[in-house]
């Protein structure tokens, strides 16, 4: 009789691969484009549904590099829809087999539908495949069995993975250099009292989801000198001053802006909360 | 027996106690009340023991629920006993086929939407920008506005019957729960419902309430858009009521939406910014159907001036705080947790010829008396008649400032009547000068349905 395997989690086996890779082969599309600019799953949400899944499968290199993202990115608000996008990753990850996205549907485009699918079962591959490292790294602590065909076949799963975890793993330690190294959002400064517009006000309160990237924070609250800039949204315009540390906002274009950005609210607001490729074509930078 | 042993006799003496701070005042400029106790009814059954009780004592009954009151409406002004019916929540019956739900008066706007969510996610009812902890009951039966009151009527429209105790103890029904029952209607009865709503409890205590629920549509949108005068915002309102198309239109001024940001104090529109924000409800039961309102309302707001039209999930993306204004009931905080505590207003109900005409003189009465201007507006019964409501937040602490928000607060009232507006909720005072003002008959009518049903005036006294 043979001995149980005392190794807790899933690790790479080809009955366990084939029906991820499958899934993603059906779902390739949606897994270019959610790691694609314009993307129909915000990158925010994309690594919530990866980490959830990871959670599950307890993949810890997977969770090192995609915390490190997700650190990178920032935090935003939780949707309602995005609650039911982890629902369903996690349940997919209990099953170890991909579900009928059938509940997806009833709140999401069919290009999200498959965007999700496909990152579900990108980082269930993903997760199997950093657990066989550590099924490995049992085997030769001897805390495992040493099965010489299932080592062999371990060892085939991770030499394969090999060439792409590494470069993985590099990023994901860039990833948390920068997030270590931004500065944090400050206060904004603003005009006293009830003076400031609608406009300042609404930067102001968003300036922690619009600098929430480690990336901008770094050049932007990074900058060696203060830089003005002019923002004119419909009728209302202001003033941003961003760098050493500090935002300062003020009503109105001054004269000492380098630029303005002018638009429809909504472009600017959609530009603002992240579509930046979609909606630069209906903004116009000029000169003070 | 003395008062207190008689109302513990009905109630059990853990829910009888002295009247404190929070049943003799509110938040608005009205002065503090006084009674004696406060007496926490469990059941119809209780009502009626205690309103039996009062009749024969002759000691005046304030009803409350929920404890969150506006106007003074439940300070109470003769002493006497303070009815709290917040114990009285259940939620009787929930009819999907007839689209109505039974509740007590204690039922609160969050434990409704709570049990619609659950039991018919089908279904929903209306809610007001008031706390979730707030009455349903007192909403309707005050004849209050809510989001789907544009399409459907002020809040005693949607009410199908009640029942009630009057002032002699006897316990009544209305609508055709009357009759059958079924609360489907008030048709084809002599509608006596109508003795209950905007009455302000003088005429008895309800402590059933039948309310009208509608379908839920599966798509929804929400916009904000800018309007930069009175007119443009007038034109889109109109527009867009009577399409029919929409569920709601609201407008707020320019000193909501600063508020909103945290603003407090002395506040300024600077020339570039908007004068007024409306939100548009857009709902449909496919998305087709939803599509074809977008584009409906995309073409009035153009042909009606307004700018800068923009998706408010947009902007609760970036400002994750506001988010919770798009799905009521919820709280506003702005408006709650002003310095100083103190919150009131003159809303009213009139015609849309004169609505430009009273909101600007009702701004300028504000801004005259030291107070920004704070307005809330909206389309209401399919552009029927129109909403005016003029909001002061002010410092309870201060008496000047208190002094100073009760004389505007009565000149809007008058300035309302002015313009042919009515205000709804009434404070005494307003309803005073609503008085002052009415048809002659209008008056005698109401002093004899209130002789008939309350001639002591033990039923909320000091109201209408």
């Amino acid at each position: 009789m043979q001995s149980r395997d005392p190794f807790p989690r899933r690790t790479a086996t080809p009955a366990r691969l084939v029906p991820w890779l499958f899934e993603v082969g059906r779902t390739f599309p949606g897994l270019v484009r959610s790691y694609l600019p314009g993307q129909t799953l915000d990158p925010r949400t994309r690594e919530r549904v990866i980490l959830a899944v990871t959670e599950v499968n307890g993949c810890r290199y997977c969770a090192w590099i995609h915390g490190s993202w997700q650190d990178f990115l920032g935090e935003k608000g939780l949707a309602d829809a995005d609650e039911a996008l982890l629902t369903y990753a996690r349940a997919c990850a209990e099953a170890g087999t991909p579900l009928d996205p059938a509940p997806l549907a009833r709140s999401l485009p069919p290009e999200a539908v498959q965007a999700v699918r496909a990152t579900v079962a990108q980082i269930e591959v993903s997760n199997l495949v950093g657990n066989t490292v550590d099924g490995l790294l049992a085997r030769v602590t001897r805390k495992r069995p040493l099965d010489p065909v299932l080592t062999v076949q371990e060892l085939a799963v991770v030499g394969a993975a090999l060439p792409l975890a590494v470069p993985l793993l590099a990023a994901g330690a860039a990833l948390r250099t920068a997030s270590r190294l931004a500065p944090p959002v400050p206060q904004a400064q603003m005009p006293p009292g009830g003076e400031a517009n609608l406009l300042v006000h609404l930067l102001a309160q968003a300036a922690p989801i619009l600098l929430a990237n480690s990336l901008l924070r770094l050049a932007v609250l990074g900058s060696p000198v203060i830089v003005p800039l002019g923002l004119k949204a419909g009728r209302t315009s202001a003033t941003v001053r961003v760098g050493r540390g500090q935002i300062a906002l003020d009503n109105g274009i001054a004269p000492d802006v380098i630029m303005v950005v002018e638009g429809d609210v909504e472009p600017l607001l959609r530009l603002a909360s992240g579509a930046v490729l979609q909606e630069a074509r209906n903004l116009r930078i000029r000169r003070p | 027996m003395d008062l207190k042993d008689a109302l513990a006799a009905v109630v059990g003496t853990e829910h009888v106690d002295p009247a404190g701070d929070r049943h003799l005042q509110d938040v608005t400029e009205n002065p503090p009340g006084q009674a004696e106790f406060v007496v926490r009814a469990g059941t119809a059954e209780e009502v009626q023991a205690l309103v039996r009780l009062s009749h024969e004592r002759g000691v005046a009954l304030t009803p409350v629920v929920a404890g969150y009151n506006v106007a003074g409406l439940t300070i109470p002004r003769a002493g006497g006993v303070v009815l709290d019916l917040t114990r009285m929540d259940r939620i009787v019956e929930l009819d999907h086929d007839a689209m109505y739900v039974l509740v007590e008066p204690g039922v609160t706007f969050a434990q409704l939407k709570a049990h619609l969510d659950a039991e018919a996610p089908e279904l929903v009812y209306t809610y007001p920008f008031a706390p979730p902890f707030t009455s349903v009951m007192a909403n309707a039966l005050l004849d209050g506005l809510n989001n789907l009151s544009m399409r459907h009527g002020a809040m005693g429209k949607w009410v199908n019957g009640v029942e009630a105790v009057l002032a002699d103890g006897e316990v009544v029904r209305t609508g055709s729960g009357g009759v059958v029952d079924r609360w489907f209607s008030r048709s084809p009865l002599p509608d006596l419902t109508g003795l209950f709503v905007s009455t302000q409890g003088t005429t008895g205590i309800v402590t059933k309430i039948a309310l009208q629920l509608q379908p839920k549509p599966a798509h929804r949108r929400r916009w904000l858009a800018f309007a930069y005068d009175l007119g443009s915002a007038y034109a889109a309102m109109r527009a867009l009521a009577r399409t029919g198309s929409f569920d709601d239109v609201g407008l707020m001024t320019w000193p909501a939406a600063k508020q909103l940001f945290g603003a407090t104090g002395e506040l300024r529109r600077a020339d570039d910014e908007p004068f007024a924000y409306l939100f548009v409800d857009i709902t449909g039961a496919t998305p087709g159907e939803l599509e074809a309102r977008v584009a409906l309302g995309e073409d009035i707001l153009a042909e009606a001036g307004v700018e800068s039209r923009f998706e408010a999930e947009d902007v609760a993306r970036l400002v994750p705080g506001l988010a919770k204004l798009a799905e009521l009931p919820t709280s506003l905080d702005f408006l709650l947790d002003y310095p100083g505590g103190g919150l009131t207003w003159v809303g009213s109900y009139g015609p849309g010829a004169t609505w430009e005409a009273g909101a600007q003189r009702g701004m300028d009465l504000l801004v005259e008396a030291g107070f920004p201007p704070f307005v809330v507006a909206r389309p209401m019964d399919g552009g029927h008649y129109y909403v005016l409501r003029f909001v002061a937040c002010f410092d309870k602490g201060d008496p000047a400032e208190v002094e100073r928000v009760r004389t505007v607060m009565g000149n809007l009232a008058d300035a309302v009547l002015d313009h042919d507006y009515v205000p709804y909720k009434p404070s005494a005072d307003a309803a005073r000068r609503i008085l002052d003002r009415a048809h002659p008959g209008f008056v005698h009518l109401l002093e004899r349905v209130r002789d008939m049903l309350d001639p002591d005036r033990m039923m909320n006294p000091g109201r209408w």
